[in-house]
């Protein structure tokens, strides 16, 4: 066991180290000068000095050095390969921006976005399951049934919904348009509803969170009622239900006993859920304006923000291959046939 | 049970047809000559109309006009950046299910990274890095989903080897690129196809998200997501087909590939 986890994590090291280098080829190979947008960013800034041509080249070349676009010594561009080692040593240190910016504010920001996301997520993935594997396994019982075709065509719809269309179909309909119930988007009580104590504020701030869950849970919730069904059909004609049948368990207690062998396989699906939900907090984030970490992933792509691209893109894959082997780890714990292959 | 066979016919049926007829609108959608530029105050968020058959948006341009727009970009980058990816990715499973060892757990490896990529936030990189033009956009959907391929490819090849009538045509002198191209290059086929079509319906979903986030091919294109994201804007006016139309062009698409993808499942 503790041979397989160490083996198990070297290869997720292996490949968190890929990912810093995909990473960091693609926005380094960018055809995009940084230090001139920054450059350019500052003089547009009201109240900036009219920058001379000598003064704006030492300005640059200053903002190069920072950026560690070029060797400290030699003054000459700086090889790729010294460029990532240095930045992935200010990533093993959590020092994502270059030494003039400051840390502790970048940090912050950070630290102010992970828990909003982490507390969308994890509600999501909750109501998907709680939704998901009851339909799942309700479907996979009745498979071949009329019931399930109808409602496995809806699934089969819902599956091609995007983000962006659950969201806005939920904005239609329970936020104006249809039924004005719920507020449009925001994170946290509002003032108003702070002022009139903690109960309304607490209700105000659950209600908000209802549309960004719900356009978040949909993917998922279809895709583990889809896995489970397809797991419970499959075992519910495999012989090991037939000898149930000739042991002479009734009906509830051989369903309890199918339910269970086929919810081990749910484990690994949920472990690879994780990308959906980095991919639905960028999209959900941003149309009910929410500050998570979409949001600031989305903002730092579109600002060029290099530090902070890099850093939410690290945290995101960190989470994705953690869900990884805590998925293979949970399958190995419910399912011992697994065990056996190792 | 021959109901069921009716209906996945029917719903075979529709789907060819409906890809036909996208197709058809991405190759022949410009000699329609219609004006999807001119604003005009007059008809400014203007309900669905014989004039006007998707009505018209928030300046009053005519919708149906910049979704046939949008079609060439939405299907045709995704097109292009599936194909890409095809193209790698059965090479790259290719060279890994055959050389085994070295190459093979390089590829692996590779693979695995990609996998754990969150795929949006890859494309959000390769967007903002690279530009927002439909070509950059399916090099983008090439670099995200040539894994999949890749796998599949591998998965089969390590099966196909093992095949009595591979090793036939090996014992028979049948060697190396030869024996990959002639005889299990189109075993492969049905599997690689299926992928593809997976693949077409997620990178319709992604390019759409993308310009109805602001990031892809841009909003003069008349991307399916940006139509989408005009009708989200839009929404307190009360104006309807401005979501309805790009969501159901693209949740039809989307049921259409997976649909042909049940179709050309390989049945064994």
């Amino acid at each position: 066991m503790l041979r397989w986890l160490l083996r198990r994590l070297g290869s997720a090291a292996l490949a968190l180290l890929g990912i810093t280098f995909v990473t960091f080829c693609a926005l380094d190979l960018a055809p995009v000068d940084r230090a001139a947008l920054e450059l350019a960013r500052r003089t547009e800034e009201p109240g900036a000095p009219e920058l001379s041509t000598v003064s704006r080249d030492v300005a640059l070349a200053k903002l190069r050095l920072r950026y560690g676009l070029v060797d400290e010594k030699t003054l000459q561009p700086a090889p790729v390969s010294q460029r990532y080692l240095r930045w992935l040593q200010n990533a093993a240190t959590l020092r994502f921006v270059g030494p003039g910016e400051d840390p502790v504010e970048f940090r912050s920001r950070i630290g102010r976005a992970l828990p909003v996301t982490l507390l969308l997520g994890s509600l999501s993935l909750l109501v998907a399951l709680l939704l998901g594997v009851p339909l799942g396994a309700w479907l996979g019982m009745r498979a071949g049934s009329a019931s399930d075709r109808a409602v496995g065509g809806a699934l089969l719809v819902l599956a091609g919904l995007p983000d962006a269309l659950v969201a806005t179909i939920g904005l239609v309909l329970f936020a104006g348009p249809v039924f004005d119930w719920l507020p449009a988007g925001g994170f946290g009580a509002s003032d108003d509803a702070a002022s009139r104590g903690a109960l309304a504020a607490w209700i105000d701030a659950s209600l908000r969170l209802v549309l960004p869950i719900g356009a978040m849970a949909i993917g998922p919730l279809v895709l583990i009622a889809r896995f489970l069904r397809e797991s419970v059909a499959r075992t519910a004609a495999s012989p090991f239900a037939d000898n149930l049948v000739a042991w002479g368990f009734p009906e509830p207690q051989r369903a309890r006993r199918i339910l269970r062998v086929a919810l081990s396989p749910l484990a690994t699906l949920v472990g690879s859920l994780l990308p959906m939900f980095v991919a639905g907090s960028i999209v959900v984030e941003t149309v009910f304006a929410i500050d998570g970490m979409g949001r600031l992933a989305f903002e730092a792509v579109r600002a060029n923000d290099h530090a902070m691209t890099m850093a939410v893109t690290l945290i995101g894959a960190v989470a994705t291959l953690v869900g990884f082997v805590l998925s293979d780890l949970l399958h190995r714990a419910l399912d011992p046939r697994v065990r056996l292959d190792a | 049970m021959n109901a069921h066979r009716g209906d996945a016919v029917l719903v075979g049926t529709w789907a060819v047809w409906h890809a036909v007829g996208m197709l058809a609108v991405v190759v022949f959608g410009s000699w329609l000559a219609l004006d999807a530029d001119t604003t005009d105050l007059a008809r400014v968020y203007a309900s669905p109309s014989w004039a006007h058959p998707f009505g018209c948006d928030d300046t009053g341009r005519d919708v149906l006009a910049r979704a046939v727009r949008g079609a060439r970009t939405t299907i045709g980058a995704s097109l292009v950046g599936v194909a890409l990816a095809a193209c790698i990715g059965t090479a790259l499973g290719a060279l890994a299910g055959s050389r085994r060892g070295m190459v093979d757990a390089i590829v692996m490896r590779l693979i695995e990274v990609f996998v754990c990529f969150p795929t949006l936030l890859m494309l959000l990189l390769v967007g903002a890095c690279f530009g927002s033009s439909p070509l950059a956009v399916s090099a983008s959907f090439a670099v995200v989903m040539w894994p999949s391929f890749a796998r599949v490819v591998r998965g089969e090849l390590l099966s196909l080897r093992e095949r009595e009538y591979v090793q036939t045509a090996r014992e028979l002198g049948v060697r190396g690129m030869r024996l990959f191209t002639g005889h299990v290059l189109p075993q492969l086929r049905g599997q690689v196809a299926v992928v593809a079509a997976f693949c077409m319906a997620s990178a319709i979903v992604a390019e759409s998200t993308l310009s109805f986030l602001g990031i892809g091919p841009g909003p003069q294109s008349g991307s399916w997501g940006a139509i989408l994201a005009q009708g989200k804007a839009n929404l307190h006016v009360g104006v309807w087909h401005l979501w309805m139309i790009p969501g159901a062009l693209i949740v039809s698409c989307v049921l259409c590939c997976h649909a042909l993808a049940e179709r050309m499942r390989p049945r064994s």
